[in-house]
């Protein structure tokens, strides 16, 4: 019978996964004044080096960082167990990766070996003692749910990533592996598994447990919980042999996904009007569109045999874009539009089973974050998402697209400030009424 | 000892801790309150413990857990009424 505290952990302070959270938007912010200083030529080629700054900007500053926040949310939740010393270590991993993702930004930016070397020593320390505590708990008897299998797969894609990618910077400063050739084939690895891999799965996973605990929604039919995430990780090492047969039944596999959040979203018991819903419904439509543009001829993307009225732009950069931006970025913007407001109230409320009375300070739901603060967020992101698609295919479009950004990321940056601004005040109330 | 029973299975997150916050403030002495959910409430658990709840959890499925919250003095009372499987309001 357990009465006390014996082999779980509660809830991280507030304060640890917010840092991350907060910084995301930021990172995102300067994204944008990239795009703005960086003119139409930014958008010519994957390896522009002030493109290569923006993809990291997006995927370690924004995607990965709120996704480092939210883990540490969710082991406990859904394990049962949190990281040890939780203040040390997210305050320390989070200084070093956000100072580390500054100077790679810079270092592809003014290609500077000590910026580089900056770089690969700050990352790999930030991400490397985050990564050792999140193993330690992931390697520990937690609760053997599908989704803690797929924090496994999506945590040692996150390892090699981090290999890779300390790979390619010692080779950026001279320093080359001699059973090793960096090429354009190295760097696609790369880049798919820190995409499909880490990013990929790691939603995937979460939204096993998301959808029916927040949405009471049906579970996942079971052979997608128990295949679909091990099914991806071994595709991923296909690709280093049979890339384009893979990467078809990557593709595939992320459309069958898509069927099935569609459905799961349709069977819900309580079908109540719900932002977070509907970017996962957009998510899913994006990945279904994604499906098409694969398959699509190559005719559609060469000029002078498209059946349409013009060309398709890059297909490689069209897809990723669209990937990243419509897919990963929509839902982590819906899942903080519920993780906000969730936690706040949340570790307010658990400070009223020592005093009930607290129960009378506690604002409502909605007053962290409002319905329609997250619809306006929404309306931005489609809008923003529209504008990197034209970007694509025109560049001299890029200011409209970098002012959007700007907009959106500074609004969910202000629903972010009003959000934590509340819970410090409730929280500040509930203490002083405790006081004698 | 009573068994007071809420089920918060169907309700989307923060109502089941409402429920379960309501429901203890609410508890009479030397009760009991049985809680039906579709997953354990992990980080809850430290939290009673700390405000002197004590808790036995039975996970009957994947979907399906009784949680029973108790006060942590009425730890042997309720061994009185629970055999390690099921409740009984009258005393074992």
């Amino acid at each position: 019978m357990n009465i006390s505290g014996l082999s779980f952990n509660a809830l991280p302070p507030i304060d640890l996964p917010f840092r991350f959270f907060l910084s995301g938007p930021l990172f995102i912010i300067a994204c944008a004044l990239l795009v703005l200083f960086s003119g139409e030529a930014l958008w010519l080629s994957r390896w522009q080096p002030n493109m290569l700054a923006l993809t990291h900007g997006f995927t370690l500053g924004f995607l990965t960082m709120v996704m480092m926040g939210a883990l540490l949310q969710l082991l406990p939740v859904i394990g049962g167990i949190g990281i040890a010393k939780p203040r040390i270590i997210a305050t320390t991993s989070h200084v070093l990766y956000c100072a580390g993702i500054i100077a790679l930004m810079l270092s592809f930016i003014f290609s500077h070996h000590w910026l580089t070397l900056t770089a690969l020593l700050l990352l790999s320390l930030g991400v490397g003692l985050y990564l050792s505590a999140i193993i330690w708990v992931l390697l520990k008897k937690i609760s053997q749910g599908d989704s803690i299998n797929g924090f496994r797969l999506a945590i040692a894609c996150l390892v090699i990533v981090l290999l890779l990618g300390v790979f390619l910077l010692t080779n950026r400063v001279g320093i080359t592996v001699p059973f090793m050739t960096i090429d354009i084939h190295f760097t696609d690895f790369h880049a798919l598994v820190g995409l499909v891999g880490w990013a990929g799965i790691l939603i995937i996973s979460v939204s096993f447990q998301v959808l029916p605990m927040f949405h009471v929604a049906p579970n996942m039919p079971k052979y997608i919980r128990q295949y679909l995430s091990i099914s991806l990780f071994v595709l991923l090492f296909f690709y280093s042999i049979y890339a384009e047969f893979a990467l078809s039944l990557i593709f595939i596999s992320h459309g069958i996904y898509a069927v099935t959040l569609f459905y799961v979203i349709g069977q819900r018991k309580r079908k109540v009007a719900d932002t977070s819903i509907k970017y996962w419904q957009l998510a899913a439509a994006t990945l279904l569109l994604l499906n098409v543009l694969y398959f699509l001829p190559d005719s559609f993307y060469v000029p002078a045999q498209t059946p349409l009225w013009m060309a398709l732009p890059d297909k490689g950069m069209l897809l990723t874009a669209i990937f990243i931006y419509s897919y990963l970025v929509s839902v982590i913007q819906g899942m903080l539009l519920k993780i906000l407001p969730f936690l706040s109230y949340t570790h307010l409320q658990q400070r009223c089973l020592i005093d009930f009375s607290a129960m009378q300070y506690i604002p409502h739901m909605h007053d962290f974050l409002s319905k329609k603060q997250g619809m306006v967020l929404y309306y931005m992101h489609i809008l923003s998402g529209l504008s990197l698609i034209a970007v694509i295919f025109n560049p001299s479009l890029y200011i409209v697209f970098a002012i959007l950004l700007v907009i959106e990321f500074l609004w969910l940056l202000t629903l972010m400030v009003k959000c934590m601004r509340l819970y410090f005040s409730v929280n500040q109330k509930i203490n002083l009424s405790n006081k004698p | 000892m009573k068994l007071v029973i809420v089920d918060v299975s169907e309700l989307a997150p923060p109502e089941p801790m409402t429920v379960i916050i309501n429901s203890l403030s609410d508890l009479k002495q030397g009760d009991c309150l049985l809680v039906t959910h579709r997953r354990q409430p992990f980080p809850l658990y430290e939290k009673l413990a700390q405000a002197g709840w004590a808790y036995h959890c039975q996970a009957h499925d994947d979907e399906n857990i009784s949680l029973y919250i108790y006060r942590q003095i009425d730890l042997l009372l309720f061994e009185h009424h629970f055999d390690g499987k099921t409740f009984q309001e009258s005393a074992i």
